[in-house]
């Protein structure tokens, strides 16, 4: 299967790729929809939608254990759904691939697994500056809870001072656990995730990569990475929400127990005593999200026919026509991009102007963009901000989007200093 | 108190959603919200306490009650420019009027001047967080 591969040039291609999104044909205010919310959630194409649809209209049954035609259908597209996220992210086996609820609940179940069978009192887990709060809140619970302690490493805008950086404190601190954010939602920044890789290996530091923003813009290759634990969510990787994954890599199964316990993760129980099964199925207790795994799989397949790569490639190209654009916005601050690697997402201020009026009167225009914390609010009280607006892009945005959004913002903050 | 010459509570609402309707377009009624909010005077740094804080709102809004004779004043502030023209609105349609008054009025400005279906639901969220602290106010000065 392919889609619109033979299209050039690159702006029918666009046009092409836009045509699978059914969102995009709909008006918010009478305006046409400019979507620039990508990093919150990215929108659905069509096959994702209909997989969802296709699976309660035709194979809805519960998943493993079936001993009838609609089991098995569903069994398998479960499992197909794993094996193509395992082949996705380059896990070197199926079953190193767990599905949960989302990145959040990947993460809340690293910590809690890793809290009754590795980390003890006192031990240090690396985090970044620049984490999410879904990657800082399940630590600091397990902080309160049994009294680890949380380093945060400084994130400086050249690879080479963050690789320093992280040797440094790998020397001081001696962390059982380093836990960074492939790319940073705030201001898109990508940390050199290899790289560091290489430095955890060479310390025989464990890390945990959230992947919730870098999956979206990244060929990730896990096995090859070393990484040890890798968490994303479908929702912003253009499949359903609900659905996520924790990649853990094999040698992790035996020292890692299950986190949630039920059905579907026993291998015998009685009264008194239970055996669990053999990953992935013991990390994944009772009913799972099966339509979500239809739709996921059929993301990944899609993402595949329209080859992937170039809408990469292109993503970049919008990128950097954003930051020139928004640049040149009287008024306003752009966090970051002077000269480190980013993906398409960019956060600004406007030193005079309230966010949050700022994407009020941006809504009123059209233009979906997120105003607030981004639940970031470590490192934005550090650079003594409240919040910022963060446009964040898809392949399926468009130059004119870009420039539109930009005299949006120029327009609102004429409207709110005039 | 000379009751006679103070317009009612309905009677002010009636002129918010008048000034509000006169505009078609949305961008105008905001323009018409920041300009409320622009030439509120808000309240001084020194009265922005945590306890004036209306919870429910995305920026910080203020909003502070006094009782002058029989009747409330109500000030109120935010750091952002339209919260802050909304918090006004509504501070000024409530201002000069007894609690009794008050708790016995239900507003309809809401929905009539289309705000309800037009701020997003946090927002709404928000505008109805100022109107149920300003019924707290008048309930909390009724008993005092």
């Amino acid at each position: 299967m392919s889609y619109c591969v033979d299209i050039s040039p690159l702006d029918k291609r666009v046009e092409c790729w836009r045509s699978h999104f059914p969102q995009l044909r709909r008006k918010v205010h009478g305006r046409p929809l400019v979507y620039l919310d990508n990093a919150a959630t990215s929108l659905k194409p069509r096959d994702v939608i209909e997989a969802v649809q296709q699976y309660y209209l035709r194979d809805n049954a519960n998943v493993h254990r079936a001993n009838h035609a609609l089991g098995h259908a569903s069994t398998t597209v479960y499992e197909d759904a794993r094996k193509a996220v395992a082949q996705l992210i380059g896990a070197a086996a199926t079953q190193e691939i767990i599905f949960t609820g989302g990145t959040t609940d990947s993460i809340n179940a690293l910590a809690t697994a890793l809290s009754k069978s590795y980390l003890q009192r006192g031990d240090v887990v690396l985090l970044s500056e620049l984490e999410h709060h879904s990657n800082i809140v399940p630590w600091l619970e397990l902080s309160q809870r049994m009294g680890i302690q949380l380093v945060y490493l400084p994130i400086a805008e050249d690879d080479d001072r963050v690789v320093k950086a992280l040797e440094e404190h790998i020397e001081r601190h001696r962390p059982r656990l380093l836990a960074v954010t492939h790319a940073s939602n705030l201001t898109g920044r990508v940390l050199p995730i290899e790289r560091m890789a290489e430095v955890a290996r060479q310390y025989e530091v464990p890390m945990m990569v959230d992947g919730a923003q870098g999956v979206v813009h990244h060929r990730i290759d896990v096995a090859k990475l070393g990484l040890d634990f890798y968490a994303f969510s479908s929702h912003k990787l253009y499949g359903p929400m609900g659905i996520g994954v924790l990649y853990i890599r094999k040698k992790w199964h035996d020292v890692l127990p299950p986190f949630r316990f039920g059905g579907g993760m026993i291998d015998e129980v009685d009264y008194q005593s239970v055996s669990y099964a053999q990953a992935p199925y013991k990390y994944e207790a009772g009913t799972p999200h099966v339509a979500g795994a239809a739709g996921l799989l059929a993301a990944v397949r899609f993402l595949e026919s329209i080859h992937w790569e170039e809408g990469l490639a292109y993503e970049q190209q919008l990128l950097r026509v954003a930051v020139d654009t928004l640049r040149k916005v009287d008024g306003i601050r752009l966090l970051g991009h002077e000269g480190g690697q980013y993906d398409p997402i960019v956060s600004v201020y406007a030193p005079k102007v309230h966010h949050y009026d700022l994407a009020v009167l941006m809504d009123q225009m059209g233009v979906a963009v997120r105003a607030g914390h981004h639940c970031v609010q470590p490192y934005l009280k550090k650079l003594g901000l409240k919040g910022t607006v963060r446009i964040s892009l898809a392949f399926y945005n468009t130059e004119e989007e870009v420039e539109y959004c930009a005299d949006a913002l120029k327009r609102s903050i004429q409207i709110l200093t005039g | 108190m000379p009751e006679v010459q103070r317009m009612g509570l309905a009677e002010k609402e009636q002129q918010l959603i008048d000034d509000l309707n006169m505009f078609d377009e949305w961008m105008d009624k905001y323009q018409f919200i920041i300009d409320m909010g622009k030439e509120s005077e808000g309240l001084p740094d020194a009265e922005k306490t945590d306890d004036l804080l209306v919870k429910g709102c995305q920026s910080r809004v203020w909003l502070k009650a006094e009782k002058v004779g029989d009747v409330l004043v109500f000030r109120s502030d935010s750091d952002a420019i339209i919260p802050k023209g909304i918090a006004a609105m509504i501070a000024r349609l409530y201002s000069g009027h007894t609690p009794e008054e008050i708790l016995a009025f239900r507003p309809t400005f809401v929905e009539k001047t289309g705000l309800a279906q037009h701020l997003t639901p946090t927002r709404a969220n928000g505008l109805s967080a100022i109107l149920k602290r300003i019924q707290q106010y008048a309930l909390a000065y009724k008993t005092a």
